[in-house]
């Protein structure tokens, strides 16, 4: 009802929206910036920026005008689920990664035998290569 | 600090046309709700911040002072 009244708690969260704002705005412009002091002066505001945002929400925060909604525990399970499962998946598709890769360190393919093979002196004869942790071991 | 040697990209120009009317915008804003609040401590914070931005706001105008290339 009177959500357009001008109160210290609509300014001070309109300070923080401002804050919050400027601090995007200059993170866009330090990742497209060539010169490195132009750069350097917009790090700095960002930092000072950061600082601002602070205090004016812990301002905001005493005063009991900004409290951020807490997650229950349903949302934190759901997360902790989430999290565990995508692991789990990550693990799984990184697994026959692992064990390709260290079935090609103990037994290199065919193919690259015989590449290796071409490097080699051809009047060293009975030469014999063993491909071991990724790293060609040449040996008579 | 000014660009020394003249050069500055066509983005990098137009963000800090964007950025210094941004600053502008804001000092002119925190300076307001530092004379409309009821509150002292806010106040104050207001206004300090509309310092700060000031601050900043000039620093940026230097890199305005800019050389064309020859």
């Amino acid at each position: 009802m009177y959500q357009d009244q001008v109160t210290d708690k609509n300014l001070c969260l309109a300070v923080i929206n401002q804050l919050k704002w400027s601090a995007t705005c200059l993170t866009g412009k330090i990742l497209e910036c060539e010169d490195e002091q132009l750069r350097q002066d917009y790090m700095q505001l960002l930092n000072r920026t950061f600082a601002e945002q602070k205090e004016a929400f812990d301002l905001a925060h005493q005063r009991g005008w900004y409290q951020p909604m807490m997650a229950d525990q349903q949302m934190i399970g759901q997360v902790q689920s989430d999290t565990q499962k995508l692991m789990m998946e990550q693990q799984q598709s990184m697994s026959p990664m692992h064990q390709m890769a260290q079935y090609q360190g103990i037994q290199a393919p065919q193919g690259l035998n015989n590449y290796q093979q071409s490097f080699t002196n051809p009047n060293l004869q009975n030469q014999s290569i063993y491909v071991g942790g990724g790293q060609p071991y040449y040996s008579r | 600090m000014p660009h020394a040697t003249g050069k500055i990209t066509a983005r990098e120009l137009i963000d800090l046309q964007s950025h210094l009317m941004l600053e502008s915008t804001l000092v002119g804003q925190f300076n307001h709700f530092a004379r409309e609040s009821t509150d002292p401590q806010f106040g104050q914070l207001c206004q300090k911040l509309a310092h700060s931005r000031t601050d900043c706001l000039q620093r940026l105008a230097q890199h305005t002072n800019i050389t064309p290339i020859q």
